[in-house]
């Protein structure tokens, strides 16, 4: 009985021994760094954003070269985020003057996507919605006031440009023009994606992107295409190996070189 | 009922020969026990941030790493200035968050502790319509006092002491027992089952845990010859070692095996979470805290953390030396005054701490134990354990003399003396080591052999984790 007193208490100290060691053995791996702590948190705020994934629904963004200002995205909107106008063009085309999404609104449903009928809406991986944020710069905060107030896109590339500066280096005609469109404590987070692409940057950028895609889908559709090719030439082989069989003195065809395509 | 021979009783003890003696005591440890305070609450209050930072670095997680003082410069600034526009405050902020030294203490999730006492002052004091009023508001303050009181007779260094009686270790077993009684308090005057069933199982679990606490401070009672903390704190310096070897938990295994009971004992005593049946949040919501809010459920919490830190403090009292450093006193003595006590209460602040570290360590190591588990660990384990470590010191102590007994006493020759002669030392170290390593050794060979599956589980081996499979790929486009 004592025995199996002291081999109760022998297995409890065992026991509690190799469980202090696995955590130990966590706690000093995060200790020093190699154990993951520091590798899977993200410092979000204090270090740039990583990208999370191509399927984010993050920001919208409107390619206003290809958009025929239908409502489209507007009827779909569950929650009335865009205010569009349109105007004709020199051949008689609908464009867009103005094309605001306030983002403050939008829940990023992604209906209007699916909307479109032009694709010219998308959804970016952009998150950020700092005004005061380099990174976000083409996002602004308007007061109610100033909701209605019509730009250009003449306008937006001014005011890109003047926001991206530090205010105390603006003249006064300036600062009063921006204080006039926008508000930093306004409760309307407007994205204005819709005017355009702001910078060459950006127009590359998207460019290249479409470019890209337009090159995966064909790629894509080459290799359907390469594989249906290849079950069709498979089925038509083995129709001929049948007949062969049927007349076995005729000689065999050599199959053609990367037949297993697929 | 007829109480009145009971209250003569007790006006007749609180008036004995000095009638006032009893106030004045008071009025003492209230004066002294504000610095006291002034150390212990900054140490209580970074007990949860070492919970908080060791529970995460176990489970790699960063744990609080977000709230700096720029949380509380953002808070400043954002009520103090309200005439700058936001852009202006969040330039401001930033300016200030910046400075160097501030990543490091957000780091450390220093901040959080600020930011959890404002949010705590700030919440509401919820008392529902159910509650005992007066035993349900008082109970709090009752679980901190029992915290904090024990704390008067804990010697910091050479002459901070809050109250230096006679009778410190029994002085700190009965104020301790303050805790019990609010729990009990608490769960009983929320007027609900879980907190009821909370307070119910605090109770039975830490009067049933004084016994091996009591036990294990009596074997060192024993030892020393003394009950005063500040006589057994200076009895573990011995010239003759004149390092870590003169402490009590050196001197012999049993004193070693006392200072393990203790530890455990303590750990329940805490209700910490091997032992955290009281409030069970898989059973009992949070037991007997459930109903409370804000500050008061803050006085629980400080209470918690203080209660490991007295176990700390009790433990490296009695058997860490005390405020002694492990590598000798000579080289402090040599110091001047202020820095000796200094170091010397840093001292005892590192060994205090290096128990709640372990305290914490545990609770995050192992799970909850069934209310029949913990009975069964404390009255057939811990108890037998304390009464055989009782009997092999008193053994050693008639033949060879203890520390509080000169080698005169011993009936064996001074040569074989314990604190005075390495031989001595070796044997009261050596015979029961064998004796122990036997009856092990024999235990293991005579087992029942376990069912293989659990046998299977009782060996189990962690495998070391594979750190590139959850490497993200940082910085990609």
């Amino acid at each position: 009985m004592i025995l199996a007193w002291v081999n109760d208490i022998y297995d409890g100290i065992n026991a509690f021994v190799i469980g202090m060691r696995t955590t130990a053995t966590f706690f000093v791996e995060n200790v020093r760094n190699s154990g993951g702590a520091t590798a899977v948190t993200q410092q979000y705020p204090q270090e740039p954003a990583v990208v999370v994934g191509d399927r984010v629904r993050g920001h919208l963004f409107n390619k206003a070269d290809i958009c025929i200002v239908c409502h489209a995205c507007d009827k779909a909107c569950p929650v009335d985020c865009f205010v569009m106008d349109g105007e004709r063009d020199a051949n008689n085309k609908m464009r867009a003057s103005r094309f605001d999404i306030d983002l403050s609104k939008c829940i990023y449903c992604g209906l209007c996507v699916r909307a479109c009928p032009t694709d010219s809406l998308s959804m970016t991986t952009g998150f950020e919605v700092d005004p005061h944020n380099e990174a976000a710069r083409f996002l602004f905060r308007r007061n109610s006031s100033q909701l209605d107030k019509h730009l250009d896109a003449p306008d937006v590339v001014r005011m890109a440009g003047l926001v991206s500066q530090p205010r105390e280096t603006l003249s006064q005609a300036d600062r009063d023009w921006l204080d006039s469109v926008i508000d930093p404590r306004g409760e309307h987070l407007i994205g204005m994606y819709g005017m355009g692409y702001f910078t060459p940057e950006e127009k590359a950028k998207a460019d290249a992107e479409r470019e890209r895609k337009k090159q995966e889908k064909a790629a894509a559709a080459a290799a359907a295409k390469a594989a249906k090719a290849a079950i069709e030439r498979a089925a038509a082989e083995k129709e001929l190996v049948a007949k062969e069989a049927a007349q076995p003195h005729a000689p065999t065809p050599q199959p053609p070189a990367g037949g297993d395509a697929s | 009922m007829n109480l009145g021979p009971a209250v003569d009783a007790v006006a007749s003890w609180f008036s004995g020969p000095d009638p006032a003696w009893w106030a004045v005591g008071i009025a003492i440890v209230l004066v002294w026990i504000i610095p006291v305070m002034a150390v212990v609450f900054p140490i209580a209050a970074i007990g949860q941030i070492i919970e908080r930072k060791v529970a995460a670095a176990m489970q790699r997680r960063l744990g609080p790493n977000t709230v700096g003082v720029d949380g509380i410069v953002r808070l400043v600034v954002r009520l103090s200035l309200p005439f700058l526009s936001r852009v202006s405050q969040d330039r401001l902020i930033q300016r200030i968050s910046t400075l160097p030294g501030m990543g490091l203490i957000r780091a450390l999730g220093l901040g959080q502790l600020a930011a959890d006492g404002v949010k705590m002052i700030g919440k509401e004091d919820i008392i529902p319509a159910g509650t005992d009023g007066a035993v349900f508001r008082l109970a709090p303050y009752l679980a901190l006092a029992g915290a904090f009181l024990p704390f008067a007779v804990i010697p910091f260094a050479q002459n901070i002491v809050a109250l230096e009686v006679p009778v410190g270790a029994l002085y700190a077993i009965a104020v301790g027992g303050f805790t019990v009684m609010a729990l009990l308090m608490a769960g009983w005057g929320s007027g609900n089952k879980f907190s009821l069933l909370g307070g119910m199982r605090a109770v039975s679990q830490v009067v049933s845990y004084e016994i091996p606490v009591g036990l294990a401070i009596a074997g060192v009672v024993l030892w020393c010859g003394t009950m005063d903390l500040h006589a057994i704190v200076a009895q573990q310096y011995n010239a003759s070692w004149a390092s870590f070897l003169g402490w009590n938990i050196c001197q012999s295994p049993f004193l070693a095996l006392l200072a393990g009971i203790l530890f455990f004992a303590g750990l329940a005593e805490c209700q910490r979470t091997p032992f955290d049946m009281s409030e069970a949040d898989s059973e009992l919501v949070s037991g007997f805290n459930t109903e409370y809010s804000g500050l008061r459920w803050g006085m629980f919490a400080m209470a918690e953390y203080t209660e490991m830190c007295l176990v700390g403090a009790i433990l490296a009292t009695l058997f860490l030396g005390g405020y002694q450093s492990p590598i000798g006193e000579p080289w402090i003595m040599s110091l001047p005054a202020w820095l000796e006590t200094i170091i010397h209460v840093g001292i005892l602040l590192a060994k205090f701490t290096a128990v709640v570290v372990l305290m914490v360590w545990i609770r995050w190591t192992l799970p909850r134990f069934r209310v029949d588990q913990v009975m069964r660990l404390c009255w057939l384990t811990l108890v037998p354990l304390c009464l055989i470590a009782l009997f092999g010191l008193a053994l050693t102590m008639l033949l060879a003399g203890g520390a509080a007994l000169g080698p005169a006493y011993g009936r064996l020759p001074a040569m074989l003396h314990l604190t005075l002669s390495p031989l001595g030392h070796a044997l009261a170290w050596g015979i029961p080591l064998a004796i122990g390593t036997t009856l092990v050794v024999q235990a293991r060979r005579n087992r029942v052999q376990a069912h293989p599956v659990l046998q299977q589980l009782t060996t189990y081996q962690p495998a070391t984790a594979d750190v590139a499979a959850i490497q993200p790929n940082r910085g990609s486009p």
